[in-house]
């Protein structure tokens, strides 16, 4: 029954074995059938424990001192067993394929309702309801391995859903996944808000793209829920938002500052999604008859003579008609030909399969070109050894965590410049300067593992920066971390780069190369799409449609504002203060 | 003449060449080869030197200046420099290698083991010209074989390459339509949006043929 009460948790506290800090404190929450939630909060505020309160983990997996209670349909998790919350709670994680147990859909949906020895009819009703609420109507009869990273979460989904939960969990289900894995997947989170009537409550970092879905937001900090209300009215105060490291959506953003500025009335609704910001604006903009003017102009100049200046620098890496075929047939790179200079910031952006990581490969000389030429400072890649090229190139992993192998932080960032044989005081001196760099001192005599994940990228940037690299890559380096912790990851690679370091990343994080990236390198099929300055390659929406890529929010807001001279924006404080500037032109002149 | 390729040859004769005698040995002993009438002496139940090894390969035995045994210090000189060659890929290298490899080896039965080297005419001198021979064969092979493109390859199993794809270009470009500077071979031009396959990289590939 919906509106029915299907999840109680009251004055919850939790801290795990063996630590004294509380990671749950005193929350009191209640959810009603067919709601649909959307958790956010910072990176370790207790959103994954909260959720494992709920779906039994904790107490009958994890263990450590729970206080208050978790009532699902009135019964305590404490006194259910595991096999009968599963029969209420179903979870969908980051990683799809930590959940499979079969190697075919069809096995894999109908793997749940078959353990709990329900009869044929019923396994076949649910399988039947699992597929349509999701859509995977045409992945059915598929291996579970030949699918992508979206559909494979789709199926995750799907086999949640086969078991008819009363309540559904879905922990940052698009995480890992290039644009169009996540859009498959949060088109089939619309579809499952529109036809069950579980609770559904969703981990997400990607408001743009859920808020709209949701019916109540939960703000989680410090273990507390500190705010709970319907969507608009949460990200109606970005400055609450913005105070715990979580970026609010740019459309309400835009409209609540240029309320707060006088611009807009206060009585216009907080939007959520760009079309609904757009709306507003437009509003305005005719309503006080904005002229066309030439902020556009003023913005791409420089821009574009910085570009077209780069040429005068010296170029760090020369690509020549390089193709890679794998050893399956696969031809992953056809015929990429790309040079970077000296201290450029460049954002390389794709979707899975677009030949992003085969290109960082080459440059790490870790594959050898099937025909072509990878050329660093002038020199070919496969003629250096690699601790040549570990001087000019570092690589920093997505995951921190596959870099750190010492015992303390100070071995840690020694470990590259001892493999170089450089003498002990060379040795001391450049650990000492990383250490500097990344505001890591105090920390030397730690063990790197015991560190937050913050700090732990920090250690992984150091011990690259101790070789001295000229180039620093880095592959999708913010995946799965909140606004704030992106931000100052992002923020440090600039301040790199202002020192003179070339820095290319890889992401699908389209903010991020909005916002820091000089220059966009789009692959698609093992191809350059585009390649230009930033801000140019945003403002070709059509060209980045073909390999299914949209630019940010913020720059599709902008872009929908055209007619009134609104230039192609990047982040959200330039849209705002373009939008001020016209708003207050005209105002002034009334 | 590279001089670490040359002294790369030298080491890599110097120590194959040896081994693949004793190798040579070994299997005609194993296979009984003497059941033919293929008899090699080099090993005669009793420890084996690396001074006899090295005596047999500049034939400065005379057990070693006849027959069979001349036959497989011939084939193991050859193979030895047939695997130089494809490691090198430089016959002057080669050569020389080989003359540095000769030296070393009457150095060390000479002037370290104090054994009196003796050559003889024409036997001790036929295994030079036969692996020159087999490592030109290789290096011949090599690069009949580097003339095969990737493209080739890929035509061989049905997948042609248009012509547009294949040049090589020199970077920075810019765009015919609108004169932007191109860092890459970009399929779309950033500043106008032009299609640069069909106008740019096509006409390129015009001009080259």
């Amino acid at each position: 029954m919906r509106g029915e009460t299907v999840l109680e948790i009251e004055n919850l506290s939790f801290r795990y074995h063996g630590s004294k800090e509380y990671v749950l404190k005193n929350i009191n929450l209640k959810f009603r059938r067919g709601e649909f939630v959307l958790l956010i909060g910072p990176s370790g505020c207790g959103k994954t424990t909260l959720i494992n309160t709920i779906n039994g983990i904790i107490p009958h997996v994890i263990q450590g001192l729970r206080k208050g209670s978790v009532r699902i349909l009135g019964e305590d998790v404490k006194n259910l067993s595991l096999a009968e919350i599963a029969t209420h709670v179903a979870t969908v994680f980051q990683d799809p394929e930590t959940q499979f147990f079969t190697l075919s859909v069809l096995d894999e949906v109908v793997f749940g309702p078959e353990n709990l020895r329900l009869p044929r009819e019923e396994i076949a009703r649910r399988l039947e309801f699992a597929v349509k609420a999701t859509g995977i109507e045409d992945l059915l009869d598929k291996d579970l391995m030949s699918l992508s990273g979206g559909q494979k979460q789709r199926v995750a989904i799907a086999s949640a859903m086969a078991m008819m939960p009363d309540i559904l969990i879905l922990d940052e289900p698009t995480t890992n996944l290039d644009p169009q894995g996540a859009s498959e997947v949060l088109k089939t989170i619309a579809k499952l808000r529109k036809d069950t009537n579980a609770l559904i409550i969703l981990i997400e970092h990607r408001l743009e793209e859920v808020a709209k879905y949701a019916d109540r937001v939960l703000v989680m900090n410090n273990g507390q829920i500190i705010a709970d209300g319907p969507p608009r009215e949460i990200f109606g105060n970005p400055d609450l938002l913005y105070s715990i490291g979580i970026r609010p959506p740019w459309a309400a953003e835009t409209i609540v500052r240029l309320q707060n500025e006088g611009l807009i009335s206060s009585d216009e609704p907080v939007p959520i999604t760009p079309d609904e910001a757009a709306e507003i604006l437009i509003k305005y903009l005719k309503k006080r008859k904005v002229k066309r003017n030439n902020y556009a102009q003023e913005l791409f100049s420089k821009e574009i003579e910085y570009f077209e200046k780069l040429r005068d620098r010296e170029p760090v890496i020369e690509i020549q008609n390089l193709w890679h075929q794998y050893p399956d047939g696969t031809i992953a790179l056809r015929g990429v030909s790309l040079t970077i200079y000296k201290g450029e910031f460049v954002g390389i952006i794709g979707q899975n399969g677009a030949g992003k990581t085969t290109l960082l490969l080459h440059l790490l000389g870790l594959l050898r070109p099937s025909h072509g030429v990878v050329k660093i400072f002038g020199r070919d890649v496969t003629k250096m050894s690699v601790a040549e090229l570990s001087q000019s190139v570092g690589l920093i992993f997505q995951n921190p965590d596959l870099m750190l192998f010492q015992n303390t932080v100070w071995e840690e960032i020694a470990f590259g410049p001892k493999n170089l044989k450089l003498p002990r005081e060379e040795i001391e001196r450049r650990v000492e300067e990383a250490l500097e760099m990344m505001r890591l001192k105090g920390f030397e005599r730690r063990h790197p593992r015991a560190l937050s994940r913050g700090q732990r990228h920090r250690v992984a940037v150091a011990s690259i920066l101790a070789m001295r690299p000229k180039i620093l890559i880095a592959d999708e380096p913010t995946t799965g971390q909140d606004y704030g912790s992106r931000k100052k990851y992002l923020e440090l690679l600039e301040e790199l780069n202002r020192k003179g370091t070339t820095v290319i990343i890889v992401s699908h994080d389209m903010d991020l190369i909005a916002r820091y990236a000089k220059r966009v390198v789009v692959l698609r099929q093992g191809r350059v799409l585009l390649d230009g300055p930033t801000r140019a390659v945003f403002s070709r929406e059509d060209i980045l449609a073909k390999t299914h890529l949209a630019p940010p929010y913020v720059t599709r807001i902008g872009n929908k504002l055209g007619e009134f001279g609104v230039p192609t924006v990047l982040t959200v404080e330039e849209l705002i203060l373009i939008l001020a500037n016209m708003l207050k032109e005209k105002v002034k002149a009334e | 003449m590279n001089i670490k390729d040359t002294l790369r040859s030298a080491w890599l004769g110097g120590v194959t060449a040896p081994i693949l005698l004793v190798i040579i040995q070994f299997l005609s002993r194993e296979l009984s080869l003497a059941r033919f009438g293929l008899i090699i002496t080099l090993y005669k139940e009793a420890p084996l030197s690396v001074s006899r090894v090295v005596r047999w390969l500049l034939i400065s035995d005379p057990e070693a200046a006849s027959g069979v045994n001349l036959l497989a210090v011939i084939i193991a000189w050859a193979i030895t420099w047939a695997i130089v060659a494809d490691w090198v890929k430089r016959i002057d290298d080669i050569a020389l290698g080989m003359i540095l490899n000769y030296v070393v080896y009457v150095l060390y039965l000479s002037w370290y083991r104090h054994i009196p080297v003796k050559l003889y005419f024409p036997e001790s001198f036929y295994p030079i010209p036969i692996s020159l021979l087999a490592a030109g064969l290789i290096i011949l092979n090599y690069k009949r074989k580097a003339k095969i493109t990737f493209f080739d390859k890929l035509e061989k199993v049905g997948i042609t390459i248009p012509e547009k794809f294949r040049i090589d270009l020199s970077i920075p470009l810019s765009c015919p339509s609108c004169g932007a500077t191109l860092y890459s071979n970009s399929q779309y031009c950033w500043r106008c949006g032009a299609d640069l396959e069909s106008i740019l990289y096509e006409k390129m590939a015009g001009e080259k043929k």
